[in-house]
């Protein structure tokens, strides 16, 4: 170890060669030799084999095959547009020092060049400036120099002017006319000469070969073709030679001299020559000009004038007003307008004077019966303090108010005869359209409070006034409320539609999802329009004539049998005579059709035998099957009804059985018991007897015999109740 | 039973003075353990009523509040007034969360659904508007629009509306079956509610009168008589258990029937005076009734352990 310490090894050390293998091995012909990169690639070829060698065997490929960009679309990132750059292109050894691009730091091009020394041009005395003036600066000032100023003994300007002449600095802008005698300046500054380092090895002054043109310099004048776009000198010129002009670069007249005088001399001779032209002219009296001033080069552009048109000879000076509608005639002219009548002036009557029928047609019209009425009474609609919509046209008003007499008395048909023969048939029927609107429109407020309310007479005092002459159905309802007959009387159901939103809140199926809800939706939020457009367009009665339709026949099928069901089992011997409950002709016909096809489903596919048999009914109600529960449970039935007759018997759930059994022969479940306040407070009623009551079911039972015979009356009431079905759909939707 | 129910209810366990005005309506919430009160000044109060705490009030009606009622989860509260708006209110903060616009004059009565999800709210317009309160619509999701006269109380249950109205008849919405059943009282009904089974339907009529009816046929099953109405609205009830009815009468009183003999078990005497008791709410989890009459409420019935303490201070 001692003794290699003392040794220091640069460099690194070759193997040990064996005596076998320094023959063994033997080296390389330099034809054998290749370069090859970091990955043992071979990099140089031979000058005919492909030379240079990069990338993939000279691809832009790989051993997989050529792998494109990543395609990116350039919708997503349009500014972030990829710019090739030669770098792209090459490999990581090609960046290395010892590449064909190394990356390494140096200077710029422009540093490069840059100069050293020379007054105030390069960038490094700019940087660096000493904060004091040195002792020198400081004395000449003392002695009076000024920065800027030369050092020397003080020069004329004459003195000053050769003198910059021999330095070659001469400039040809500045040119002092007078040379004022006696006043001196000081000398120009001196620039130390800047001395460009050599950095090439090229001769003497020889610049190379440069650029053609550049982009921020001013083109030059004119290029020859033969130079080729390249200027300079291919070859140098010596030290001692000077340059030519290059003549044919650039050929240009402004370089020819064509006066044998110095461009000085050349001014002041061409001054002179135009100053003695302007005197010439100007004692000839050509030029208007004044002293001291020169005519224009150029004219003025003066606006060319053109005269007006010439007016003809017979043209006669006359301006007429235009007349308007609206402005006022003059009177002669309006009545000549007056007295002429055309043909739309006159009325269809004088028409048909002209024309000679006129007999005839009012004849006719004459002997139309006109409806002996009185219309002298004012109609509630058009009293005092009511809109009227026809008050601009008295004549047509009074029509109106004939019209709602008419309408009164429902023969709003003879209206036609009131009606002046003028009016066409079309116009006729239109204001019949118009009368029967605008009644619907202009009701009495009466009238449309009337449809929301019911008045207390009819709630407290219905017995004793009756206000219209056929029973009111509302009444009726009201009655069997006053006369405790609870049950099928009060009772009234009709369809309902809940909303899909309203079902899906309440977490239940939606009804009738499959039947489309004939009403339109309603619009949400309140307007006093709502309460117009809910009034039937009849006269408020018409609400009332659906209650014993709705309360007698019912409308669901389902609710048909279990109302029916407590109404068979009534056990007072009034009722026993009652008729079975209805056929199912009476119902809606939804219904009706969804029967049908049960129908038809049934021929189809069940046996004849079947089908005569009597449809099974509804499965009885389940309370009344179940046993008791809620209210009921805790009851002592039989207590209650041995103390207190009078008091309505709870439901029958708890009856005994016996009732039913007695009368095995009906069908069904079991019949409640008597209630035992109902037949005597039917027969307490005032002013409605046992019969009465009675009646009212027999003529039930006489209308659907009746129904057979397919009378007129019948028919009329299910209309009405088709009607009245139609009207439910339409207001709950 | 009905006599053991009576006699626990007839002790007044607490008086609350509301201070707000005459108290329109008191309604226990859905656990039974706070009632709410609304008030002629135009809130709403929270209270506990067993240990006599205000808990919170909820100002915002622009006119005196109708009725209230509570959330299933007691988490929100609805309102209505005669500012013709009905509000949800969160208990919690006291912040108002909707309001509906839509009805044209007074509300008299708003309910929940079962969930909660949909308000009901009945008007003196004759409507009842349905709103829904989970989605972003502020308008009635639907409208009944078929009383002929104001609706003075509702009640929903699963999947049934029941509205009572001034004209006399009791509606029944089935959404289930898709049907509207009426029936006609023939007298103003002031208060119409389900018994706890929903089989049958109890409705104080304008004449003095609380009647019985059977939803299943419509029939009269009885009829309560005694007290007085005048021309009050005076709301109904039927007692813990389901075998009493109760209803306020204008002789300062509450009067307890039996539910299947008629015989009238007792009166709660509210006040000495021939005040109203418009409103009365029967806790639904414990043997208590709440009155109100004028501006105080009244806890009836039996009370819990640990409130006695706070009774003796």
């Amino acid at each position: 170890m001692g003794t290699t310490e003392a040794y220091t090894f640069y460099g690194t050390q070759l193997e040990e060669l064996t005596e076998d293998e320094l023959w063994a091995k033997k080296p390389v012909p330099v034809e054998e030799q290749v370069a090859t990169d970091k990955q043992g690639r071979r990099r140089f070829h031979g000058a005919f084999t492909g030379g240079f060698s990069a990338g993939y065997f000279n691809t832009v490929g790989s051993e997989e095959g050529w792998t494109p960009a990543t395609f990116r679309s350039t919708r997503a990132e349009k500014e972030a547009k990829r710019q090739q750059r030669p770098e792209d292109f090459m490999d990581d050894e090609d960046q290395e020092v010892f590449g064909i691009a190394p990356k390494v730091l140096r200077a710029r091009q422009e540093y490069k060049k840059a100069t050293i020394g020379g007054h105030g041009s390069t960038s490094l005395e700019g940087l660096l400036r000493p904060v004091r003036d040195t002792v020198g600066v400081l004395l000449l000032r003392r002695m009076g120099w000024r920065p800027g100023q030369g050092v020397g003994p003080r020069q004329t300007a004459a003195e000053k002017r050769r003198r910059r002449q021999v330095a070659g600095r001469a400039e040809e802008e500045e040119e002092p006319e007078d040379d004022l005698e006696g006043v001196t300046f000081a000398p120009d500054d001196l620039t130390s000469l800047t001395v460009a380092p050599k950095t090439n090895t090229y001769g003497m002054g020889y610049v190379g070969l440069a650029t053609p043109f550049s982009l921020f310099e001013p083109p030059k004048p004119v290029m020859n073709a033969a130079v080729g776009g390249v200027r300079g000198q291919a070859f140098g010129v010596g030290a001692f030679e000077r340059e030519d002009d290059d003549i044919y670069a650039a050929d240009d007249m402004s370089r020819y001299d064509f006066f044998l005088e110095s461009a000085n001399e050349n001014r002041k001779r061409r001054n002179d020559e135009k100053r003695a032209e302007i005197e010439k002219k100007r004692r000839h009296g050509e030029s208007k000009c004044l002293e001291n001033f020169a005519e224009a080069k150029e004219k003025m552009a003066t606006a060319t004038f053109y005269p007006p048109p010439q007016v003809p000879k017979h043209f006669v000076p006359k301006h007429g007003v235009k007349q308007t509608r609206f402005s006022e005639q003059k009177p002669q002219v309006a009545q000549k307008l007056a007295e002429r009548r055309g043909r739309h002036d006159l009325s269809a009557e004088q028409r048909g004077v002209l024309v000679g029928e006129v007999e005839r047609k009012t004849e006719s019209l004459v002997r139309k019966p006109v409806p002996v009425l009185d219309f002298e009474v004012v109609p509630a609609e058009l009293q005092l303090g009511q809109f009227n919509p026809f008050s601009h046209n008295p004549e047509k008003l009074k029509r109106y108010q004939q019209y709602l007499t008419l309408r009164k008395m429902k023969q709003t048909d003879k209206l036609v005869c009131l009606q002046p023969p003028e009016l066409t048939e079309w116009e006729k029927s239109r204001e019949l359209n118009e009368f029967e609107q605008a009644a619907v429109l202009f009701r009495p407020l009466a009238a449309q409070i009337s449809d929301r309310f019911v008045s207390a007479s009819t709630l407290v005092g219905s017995e004793e006034t009756p206000t219209h002459t056929e029973q009111s159905p509302v009444e009726e309802s009201v009655k069997a409320a006053k006369l405790k007959m609870f049950g099928k009387m009060t009772r009234d159901i009709a369809p309902w539609q809940p909303c899909a939103l309203l079902c899906k809140r309440f977490n239940v199926p939606e009804p009738n999802s499959g039947v489309v809800a004939s009403g339109s939706k309603k619009k949400a939020g309140f307007s006093v329009f709502d309460f117009l457009a809910a009034q039937p367009a009849e006269t408020p009665k018409v609400p009332d004539e659906k209650q014993p339709e709705a309360s007698s026949s019912q409308a669901k099928p389902e609710e048909a049998a279990s109302a029916a069901d407590p109404e068979s089992r009534q056990p007072q011997p009034q009722l026993q005579q009652l008729p079975p409950p209805k056929p199912r002709e009476v119902f809606t016909t939804e219904k009706m059709t969804v029967e049908d096809k049960m129908d038809l489903f049934k021929s189809v596919f069940l046996s004849s035998s079947e089908d005569e048999e009597e449809p099974p009914e509804e499965p009885p109600p389940k309370r009344r099957s179940s046993p008791a529960r809620g209210v009921f449970k805790s009851l002592d039935l039989m207590a209650p009804r041995a103390e207190k007759p009078k008091v309505a018997a709870p439901p029958p759930a708890e009856q005994p059985e016996a009732p039913a059994a007695a009368r095995s022969d009906l069908y069904g479940p079991a019949l409640p018991p008597a209630r035992p306040s109902a037949p005597a407070e039917a027969s307490a009623a005032p002013g409605r007897s046992r019969e009465e009551v009675l009646g009212r079911w027999v003529e039930k039972q006489r209308k659907k015999e009746k129904k057979s015979r397919d009378s007129s009356r019948s028919r009329e009431r299910k209309s009405k109740k088709k009607h009245k079905k139609h009207k439910h759909h339409h207001r709950s939707p | 039973m009905a006599a053991e129910i009576v006699e626990a209810l007839s002790s007044c366990i607490r008086t609350i003075d509301c201070k707000q005005g005459a108290v329109r309506a008191v309604r226990f919430n859905a656990d039974g353990s706070y009632c709410l009160t609304c008030g002629s000044d135009r809130k709403i109060k929270l209270w506990n009523p067993n240990k006599n705490l205000l808990l919170k009030t909820y100002p915002g009606h622009g006119k005196e509040a109708m009725d209230v009622a509570g959330s299933c989860d007691s988490a929100k509260l609805v309102s209505c007034g005669a500012d013709k708006m009905v509000i949800i209110w969160d208990v919690a903060t006291g912040q108002s969360l909707r309001r509906y616009r839509g009805h044209a004059t007074v509300v008299s009565c708003v309910r929940f659904n079962e969930d909660s999800s949909v308000v009901i709210s009945g008007s003196h317009d004759n409507s009842v508007r349905i709103w829904d309160t989970r989605s972003n619509i502020y308008d009635p999701i639907q409208i009944l629009n078929d009383a002929k006269d104001s609706i003075t109380s509702i009640q929903v249950t699963e999947n049934k509306i029941l509205t009572g109205s001034v004209d006399g008849k009791i509606r029944e919405y089935d959404l289930r079956a898709g049907q509207l059943t009426t029936d006609t009282l023939g007298e103003a009904t002031t208060s119409v509610t389900y018994t706890r089974d929903g089989q049958c339907v109890l409705a104080s009529c304008a004449d003095a009168s609380v009647r019985l009816i059977d939803t299943t046929a419509g029939e009269l099953l009885n009829e309560f008589r005694g007290h007085t109405t005048k021309d009050y609205c005076v709301e109904t009830a039927t007692g813990p258990g389901d075998s009493t009815i109760l209803c306020g009468s204008s002789d300062g009183c509450v009067w307890i029937w039996e539910l299947v003999t008629g015989n009238v078990l007792g009166k709660l005497t509210h006040s000495s005076l021939p005040t109203v008791v418009p409103s009365l709410s029967i806790n639904p989890s414990a043997n208590q009734v709440l009155t109100a009459s004028e501006g105080c409420i009244k806890l009836w019935g039996e009370m819990s352990p640990e409130d006695i303490l706070i009774c003796d201070d």
